[in-house]
């Protein structure tokens, strides 16, 4: 687990947040029902902030260390056949 | 015959070519049958996720539950989001263990990491009974699609009937590959057409989103509200856990993990799901814009919320194509969950249960054999009725989440638990949702139980007694713990 991945709860709080705002703070936002849009905006931030995780987080390196490992292998699987 | 009968046929028929045309040139081993070879790129993988992910039921249910029920329906957004976001971790590590260990099947899976048969046969015959019910979801989604469309032109039965034949073809001949060329056309079909009706409707009968709202709020006060008993908040808030913790445990959702050729294929594709999961608000605005337009229609009849208002909009021809991208919402999840069954059948089932010696060969023919058959069961329970076993069958597919506590354990870094845990745990789970299910217990009959409380969703209780059992049964049986896979876990890379 590193320091970024803490962003995860952000959508997490949000989503379990959605409701109990829609009730006290208002019915509508933005002139669709709050849940909703709160929901649709949340949705679109859930992707940015895994966006943000991956590009941070190391895995974007990691696979490009497997797929290296991977082509080295097929190398040497076409270089048996040859 | 009329024009939205035509253009319905068209779409099938072009289906039918499409997914035989995607055999071309493989040789099919059960490995490149079942899972591509594992060669699947991120936007293969992120098309059969979605494909699954978004079948008849974001297209008909989905509509229907804003029309019906308002803002509960909005949980489908939020578990939605929070599904992908385990995915993040969960779906990767599945991926390592399933290409170390050569999955093929969901309960191969199970099987492998607990080191146990007898898991991996219980696990396929809750998942084959769970995936008939998804089945009959599909065909009877498909059936009302159709008829409807084609203004009754096509009976249920014939359209139920065309549905199935034309995908046990396509996925015998090419399996996986002919359900992944199909989700190609019908995603974007799909997305097309969901931002047009969810834009268009609601422009075109009440000139803007907010003034909808604002009429749907005059004809009906505190509708746009969450109800106070029934589906309650904390029924959406314990929803949200239940059905986001429980997404990836639908076997064929789960397999199209294994198809993919490297492990940010699947990670990629977790990152760009949430974004696809607007198509669901667009059916949203649909099934709100219905409301007023074609009103009073209750109960089951509230899925066709959707096709009523098309049809009371748009000429026929339109019509038609609305039906025809139904019917691939329809095929693409039908089939995956044909080509799922049918390996389970043959290798988790029949190899491992009965015929340990017999070989890939053997298994791979006996899962094409199985395929129409299991296809012909389907059709039968669906034009048939057969309450018993629907009921049956659902129950089953409610049981597939109850998976969860030992599929997680198994991917810890330090893996935790075992076989006999697993067996307890999903054990205590089925009980717990047979009493519910069942015999109608819930939360209400705890002494001094508040609404709030009563209306908590049964299945996360299930899942909690299930996790709290799994732990206490493998602690007590720890001497034996032989079980895990360190490599594969959660957070090797991160």
């Amino acid at each position: 687990m590193k320091p970024v991945h803490c962003l995860a709860a952000l959508p997490i709080a949000a989503f379990y947040s959605g409701g109990w705002l829609a009730e006290h703070v208002g019915t509508r936002l933005a002139g669709l029902p709050f849940l909703m849009t709160w929901n649709i905006v949340w949705l679109l931030l859930t992707s940015v902030v895994m966006l943000v995780m991956f590009r941070f987080d190391g895995s974007r390196d990691a696979t490009r260390r497997t797929a290296q490992h991977v082509a080295s292998e097929r190398r040497d699987h076409d270089g048996a056949a040859s | 015959m009329n024009a939205a009968l035509a253009v319905i046929a068209a779409f099938l028929a072009f289906a039918l070519f499409v997914g035989l045309r995607a055999r071309r040139g493989r040789t099919m081993s059960l490995e490149q049958w079942a899972v591509g070879g594992r060669g699947f790129g991120t936007l293969l993988v992120f098309l059969l996720m979605a494909g699954e992910a978004f079948s008849t039921f974001t297209f008909l249910g989905a509509s229907g539950w804003a029309y019906s029920k308002g803002p509960p329906a909005f949980y489908i957004l939020a578990y939605g989001a929070l599904a992908y976001l385990l995915g993040y971790w969960m779906l990767p590590a599945v991926w390592r263990h399933a290409t170390k260990h050569r999955c093929v099947s969901f309960s191969d899976f199970f099987a492998t990491a607990y080191r146990s048969r007898a898991l991996g046969v219980v696990v396929s015959l809750v998942a084959v009974l769970g995936m008939s019910a998804l089945l009959i979801i599909q065909l009877r989604g498909l059936g009302i699609i159709v008829s409807e469309a084609s203004y009754g032109t096509i009976p249920p039965t014939v359209a139920i009937w065309c549905g199935a034949i034309a995908m046990v073809v396509y996925i015998t001949v090419s399996g996986i590959h002919g359900s992944a060329s199909i989700a190609i056309y019908k995603d974007i079909l799909i997305l097309v057409i969901a931002i047009f009706l969810g834009i268009y409707l609601p422009l075109h009968y009440f000139g803007g989103f907010g003034e909808m709202f604002d009429r749907i709020e005059a004809a009906r006060p505190g509708f746009l509200q969450m109800p106070t008993s029934g589906l309650t908040l904390s029924w959406y808030n314990s929803t949200i856990l239940l059905t986001s913790l429980g997404y990836y445990l639908y076997p064929y959702v789960f397999t199209s993990v294994y198809a993919a050729k490297t492990e940010s294929a699947v990670r990629k594709n977790t990152i760009l799901m949430p974004l696809y999961q607007m198509v669901i608000a667009f059916m949203f605005f649909v099934g709100f814009a219905a409301i007023l337009q074609v009103p009073g229609l209750t109960g089951a009849d509230s899925d066709l919320a959707l096709l009523r208002i098309v049809k009371q909009t748009f000429s026929p021809w339109f019509v038609g194509v609305i039906g025809g991208v139904g019917v691939l919402t329809a095929l693409v999840p039908g089939s995956m969950i044909l080509l799922n069954a049918s390996t389970l059948i043959a290798k988790n089932i029949y190899r491992d249960g009965f015929a340990p010696q017999a070989s890939e060969a053997v298994v791979g023919k006996l899962a094409k054999r199985v395929l129409p058959v299991f296809g012909l069961v389907a059709v039968f329970f669906v034009l048939r009725g057969g309450a018993t076993f629907v009921a049956l069958a659902l129950f089953a597919s409610s049981l597939l989440t109850q998976l969860f506590p030992s599929f997680v354990a198994s991917l810890l870094p330090r893996p935790f638990g075992n076989k006999y845990g697993a067996f307890a745990g999903i054990g205590a789970g089925a009980l717990v949702l047979l009493a519910a299910v069942g015999f109608d217990v819930t939360l209400r009959m705890l002494p001094g139980a508040s609404d709030t409380v009563a209306s908590i969703n049964m299945g996360l209780v299930a899942l909690a007694v299930n996790a709290v059992t799994f732990v206490t049964v493998s602690m007590l049986t720890r001497s034996r713990n032989v079980d895990g896979d360190a490599e594969a876990g959660l957070l090797r890379n991160v």
